[in-house]
């Protein structure tokens, strides 16, 4: 087998967010117009690993990845030892916010996936000069927050179970029955290797703290594109949430991806374009 | 069963993943019912359920046949899937679910390659 070396930069940039600095590793590919892309819960950018090598993207686009505070190969703040993490909307935002202010992003196209999905919706109500369109993969306006009981989740953070294995275990539940072994595995392998507490942490977003249910969404797509791209065999953020929240902003686009999961850009990145492509394209033609 | 059995005995995965997990586990349906002894790992058939032991998922007949299918369809297609979207329902020790996901997910997709083998 032939080594093979990717024209991917990794990087670190030491982060003030509020009172805290934390130290954010990311990853960068291509010119032109950036895209900045957000990962899901309890895991990290390596979910955007063929993407960001997908020369028909980098062609045309400056990809952009971070993982997270306290995901991947980003760090905790100090005294971390000490704290719960969890994941507000105010925090996520502030995250997004001072990354793109470091890395001097004027208005890059914002795609995320679940928690990532649902943040570019909270980016394009509050911030929607500062970005130039959003693209929302298994985006939902919310994960039932009136149900919401933190102990439903303890096996994800507790002393006497694998974390990682709890994870990984209960995501496999998310991927399409379609998607490549190799790439399944993968995106398990990201689960499995989570900080402690850190997947939990961001339910409490998910799943709580960033409802946006109550919230009318009025954002103009003709200066803010969004797209919605779901997959079918999403049962925790259903196609059928993002389509209506493309029913509820004038000019949106939504496209269910047959045979697809919760995450699409990691376990099946080949069929994950077919649909991103065009979306790409129209932006660009938009813009 | 018997078959079954020497199948997720014979499963170096399962096998691994199994080494400190003793419980009892379940699969029913209207139709049929699967006992399994787990001790440290060792599968053994046993006749029935144990109601302070372990635990039992509990689905149709016509959940598991979806479930089997080559390509199953939505919230049909894995064990978390069938659950979370209530098609299953688990009883007993749910802890024992809980703490050994990972394990019981594989003894299914066994299980299930050994229901397709049988169509």
């Amino acid at each position: 087998m032939k080594a093979v070396l990717d024209d991917v930069t990794g990087q670190y940039v030491s982060l003030p967010i509020g009172e805290e600095s934390v130290r954010v590793y990311f990853e960068q590919a291509g010119q032109g117009t950036p895209l900045l892309c957000l990962h899901t819960a309890g895991a990290d950018g390596r979910q955007f690993r063929e993407i960001i090598r997908d020369e028909s993207i980098t062609a045309n686009f400056q990809v952009i990845v971070p993982d997270m505070p306290w995901h991947g190969k980003s760090s905790p703040p100090e005294g971390w030892q000490e704290k719960e993490y969890l994941l507000t909307t105010e925090n996520y935002l502030k995250f997004i916010i001072a990354f793109m202010a470091a890395l001097e992003l004027e208005q890059p196209l914002v795609m995320g996936c679940s928690i990532g999905g649902r943040v570019v919706l909270h980016l394009a109500l509050r911030y929607e000069e500062k970005i130039g369109g959003i693209i929302g993969l298994q985006s939902g306006l919310d994960a039932g927050a009136d149900e919401y009981h933190p102990e439903t989740f303890s096996h994800f953070h507790r002393h006497d179970v694998h974390q990682g294995y709890s994870a990984a275990g209960w995501m496999a539940a998310l991927i399409a029955p379609q998607s490549p072994d190799n790439h399944r595995w993968e995106t398990l392998w990201h689960y499995a290797s989570g900080g402690p507490g850190v997947f939990r942490g961001d339910i409490h977003y998910y799943s709580y703290d960033g409802d946006l249910r109550n919230q009318s969404l009025n954002i103009d797509t003709r200066k803010c594109p969004v797209y919605l791209l779901s997959g079918e065999y999403d049962w925790s953020a259903p196609a059928a949430g993002a389509e209506e929240i493309a029913q509820r902003i004038p000019g949106a686009y939504f496209k269910k991806m047959i045979g697809m999961g919760h995450f699409p850009m990691s376990e099946n990145p080949e069929e994950f374009l077919k649909y991103l492509q065009p979306v790409l394209k129209d932006y660009l033609e938009r813009k | 069963m018997e078959s079954l059995v020497d199948i997720l005995n014979s499963d170096e995965v399962l096998r691994r993943h199994g080494r400190y997990y003793s419980t009892r586990l379940s699969i029913i349906s209207d139709e049929d019912e699967y006992h399994f002894d787990i001790s440290d790992g060792e599968v053994s058939p046993v006749a029935s359920v144990d109601p302070d032991f372990g635990f039992s998922l509990c689905g149709s007949k016509a959940v598991w046949i979806k479930f089997c299918q080559e390509i199953p369809p939505p919230e049909h297609h894995e064990l978390g899937a069938l659950i979370a979207s209530e098609h299953l329902e688990v009883k007993g020790d749910m802890y024992a679910l809980q703490s050994n996901f990972m394990y019981v997910r594989r003894l299914l997709e066994l299980w299930r390659n050994d229901q397709r083998s049988r169509e």
